[in-house]
């Protein structure tokens, strides 16, 4: 055996080693050490064990049954599989389910799905058959067709109708000022805020997703908290909470979630607080529009015109917007 | 075609809840990262690959990850030494490692 030949000898043992750890249920601290020492003193080790990390994850299901183990014994019940692996493992598939809720639940719903695909299949040949018989029998298929086509009409048409009541119930008893929250306003100027964090905050509002927004933006507040411009995450913040406290049943029946409505508060009086700058001051009297709304969502239109008034007597940028709800009230 | 498309939708359900198993593992075990050396899984990679090994490889594999058998125990039931089964079972992952990259 050459130099050459020697290396890769012992490199192919090394990763027979790291592999042989990887397999191991518990490590002790010394193999936990040369295991970790291999990994990191050579790429090709490391890629060895993320190659082992990814096909483990991919089929070991830790105390369950893998899905695809799990479909082949469905088939194996249905008489529609002869692999010898399901031969060699359908005694302790078996006896798994029989402890175990979660298994059985999903031989249930994979075996009900056999089901679906097994009665699709009939269906398609039996349609195939069907499509062959005498012209007759193709007339009377076609009034039932047309039978079917009728019932779905008016089964589509009465949903229709019923959303229509519907659309009409919620207008009548759902109040102007609680139809939309932002009216369309534009909050995405971003007065000076640049961090990377804000930013990743506004892209989630724009995709809706209000969760991401509201970790992202809390965030930023928590990592630069003495910014000066900070008043303006805690702004959109304010927005967030209110935006994603919003309910509604099919579009219809608009309600917010108090607790957050309460929270998109909290954020909009922080936002006065700390916008000290002079820059932004008009700023401010747009938190206090907002406020004024946010209070509308949760029906304390006592507080709600306190902050409108403010608004409207300080002529601020939605004074007319202030005014126009305040008559509403 | 039963048997295929029902483990077409088998493969689908199980790619599905691996993504979501994924997710939650991923903060679960962030700590571990000296062990750990993922670059990113893709899952469908990994299970394409998998169809493509040869028929006792993919057993050996999955009697070990799927049945959670130990080696003496596949050697016994593919009739087969336990060192030969060791042996393969290394060689698919390192033929799994280069087919991945």
């Amino acid at each position: 055996m050459d130099k050459n030949d020697k290396k890769a000898w012992n490199k192919m043992n090394d990763f027979e080693k790291i592999i042989e750890l990887l397999d191991k249920d518990l490590l002790t601290a010394e193999e936990k050490n040369v295991l970790s020492g291999m990994i990191k003193s050579d790429p090709e080790a490391s890629k060895i064990s993320n190659a082992y990390s990814q096909l483990k994850t991919t089929l070991s299901r830790n105390e369950h049954i893998d899905e695809e183990l799990m479909g082949e014994y469905v088939l194996y019940k249905n008489n529609l599989s002869s692999e010898r692996l399901i031969i060699l493992l359908s005694k302790m598939v078996e006896d798994h389910i029989r402890k175990c809720v979660q298994c059985e639940n999903l031989f249930k719903e994979l075996n009900a799905e056999y089901g679906a695909v097994d009665s699709f299949v009939s269906r398609s040949v039996v349609d195939q058959v069907k499509e062959e018989r005498p012209a007759a029998s193709k007339q009377l298929f076609l009034f039932n067709n047309i039978s079917t086509a009728k019932y779905a009409f008016a089964s589509i048409a009465a949903v229709v109708v019923l959303y229509l009541g519907l659309f009409a119930v919620s207008s009548f008893i759902t109040p102007d000022y609680k139809k939309s929250f932002l009216d369309g306003e534009d909050f995405y100027t971003t007065r000076g805020r640049t961090s990377e964090l804000f930013q990743r905050g506004l892209d989630a509002i724009d995709r809706k997703d209000y969760t991401s927004a509201i970790q992202y933006l809390n965030d930023d507040v928590i990592k630069s908290q003495d910014d000066e411009s900070i008043f303006y995450t805690h702004f959109v913040l304010g927005i967030t909470y209110v935006n994603k406290a919003e309910n509604d049943f099919l579009g219809l029946f608009k309600s917010f979630s108090k607790e957050d409505v309460q929270k998109g508060i909290e954020s909009f009086e922080k936002s006065i607080k700390l916008n000290n700058g002079g820059k932004f001051d008009n700023l401010k009297l747009d938190a206090h529009y907002f406020i004024g709304k946010s209070y509308l969502m949760i029906d304390d239109k006592i507080s709600a015109s306190k902050h409108l008034q403010l608004v409207v007597n300080n002529k601020g940028s939605y004074y007319k917007k202030a005014e126009n709800l305040i008559k509403e009230l | 075609m039963r048997r295929v498309l029902f483990l077409t939708f088998v493969r689908w359900y199980k790619q599905n809840n691996l993504r979501r198993t994924f997710e939650l593992n991923e903060e679960i075990t962030a700590d571990d990262s000296n062990l750990r050396t993922d670059e990113g899984f893709d899952l469908t990679a990994v299970l394409n690959i998998l169809d493509t090994l040869s028929e006792e490889k993919q057993e050996i594999v999955k009697l070990r990850f799927w049945g959670d058998l130990k080696f003496s125990e596949i050697a016994e039931r593919l009739n087969k030494n336990e060192a030969a089964i060791k042996k393969m079972f290394y060689r698919t992952i390192e033929e799994l490692k280069n087919k991945l990259e």
